[in-house]
């Protein structure tokens, strides 16, 4: 039994909204649809929906809708999260092996499940990356030393991504790791891997979430040891 | 000229930890894979892999590692269990303790240099 989350942006999208529906009931993938912008209480009501049977749930949408759907999902270890890309703001459907909205819906029916370190940062959850500017940063990694950008640029930490510093291990989304990189100039420049670490940044920099959410300095961010599920498409970035 | 053993691709692959130029690394690192400094390192550094110290690099602390290739400056005691090798940039200020040894014309060392099982010989004669 599937459970649809559709997101409050995809009005501005009706005809790719009109083609995924055709597109599920051609491949008869039915449904409760839950339209993000009416609700306040998302968490319940997809849990509600859980324990009724639900065993998929799809966000139909960006990174946003699923950053919205996680916290819900965190403790069920045998649902599955689908994602059906919708517009901007998709590295996360892409990382996945998802490229486009058409291609989606087989790839829910044909539910090939990786298995997705979920990490958090202070009481959210986070799937793909955290974000600040390194001016003023500095970040504390598992209590024992402390790295300190010297140049400006962006300080990530990362769970799923393309590892773009040369000759760095790649990044593997399921090795119970972080991946800190610290680029200079746009150029990714250094690479450090852990389970924990502090951040602290003196100029009240913002840390971006999964390019959704944003909030202030001092956090802190571990692998928390759950699992998520997601279905993913063959040329997924981190097929083993 | 550089020895293969100097060349940084051969020693890079699947690097675990890049220290890179612009960045100052302050405390205790203990790491299991390769790992490659540019940058700024003060404290100690342990690793069951290898270690590259870039031409800019600027250490001061202790070094474990299995081996190490040293293009640039440290300033504290070397403990490697393999092959030290020193390009023709290095400045090393600290004892070193290793089984093998490479130094290339132009590199400074200032420090007891002990060598794996010299102190057996030593002990038979």
């Amino acid at each position: 039994m599937n459970l649809f989350i559709y997101d409050d942006y995809l009005k501005k999208y009706p005809k790719i909204t009109e083609a995924i529906e055709i597109s599920l009931n051609d491949l008869h993938l039915s449904g409760k649809i839950i339209h993000i912008g009416a609700i306040k209480n998302l968490k319940d009501i997809i849990k509600e929906e859980i324990s009724r049977g639900v065993k998929t749930v799809v966000c139909v949408g960006n990174n946003s809708t699923v950053n919205k759907t996680i916290d819900a999902i965190t403790n069920e270890e045998n649902i599955a999260i689908g994602i059906i890309p919708v517009g901007k703001n998709n590295s996360l459907a892409e990382f996945m092996g998802i490229t486009d909205y058409k291609e989606a819906p087989n790839l829910i029916l044909a539910r090939r499940v990786e298995k997705i370190d979920l990490p958090s940062i202070n009481n959210h959850y986070f799937i793909e990356q955290i974000m600040i500017s390194n001016v003023g940063t500095s970040a504390k990694i598992e209590g024992q030393y402390t790295i300190s950008p010297l140049k400006k640029g962006t300080l990530s930490v990362i769970n799923i991504g393309i590892s773009s510093v040369r000759n760095s291990a790649p990044i593997l989304p399921n090795d119970g790791f972080l991946d800190i990189y610290i680029d200079n100039k746009g150029k990714k420049s250094s690479h450090f891997k852990c389970q924990n670490l502090e951040i602290i940044n003196e100029k009240d920099k913002l840390i971006q979430i999964d390019n959704s959410l944003e909030i202030k300095a001092p956090v802190k961010i571990k692998i928390t040891g759950k699992k998520v599920n997601f279905i993913v498409g063959k040329n997924r970035y981190f097929a083993n | 000229m550089f020895k293969k053993e100097n060349n940084p691709e051969s020693f890079k692959k699947d690097a675990e930890t890049i220290i890179g130029e612009s960045i100052k690394v302050k405390g205790n690192f203990v790491g299991q894979g390769n790992i490659i400094v540019d940058g700024i390192l003060e404290g100690s550094l342990k690793t069951k892999g290898s270690v590259f110290v870039g031409e800019k690099a600027k250490i001061i602390a202790s070094i474990e590692a299995q081996e190490i290739v040293i293009n640039g400056e440290i300033s504290g005691n070397l403990l490697i269990k393999g092959c030290l090798t020193a390009g023709p940039n290095a400045r090393i200020f600290g004892d070193i303790e290793c089984s093998q040894i490479s130094i290339d014309q132009g590199a400074m060392i200032n420090g007891k240099c002990q060598m794996a099982g010299a102190k057996e010989s030593a002990k038979t004669e």
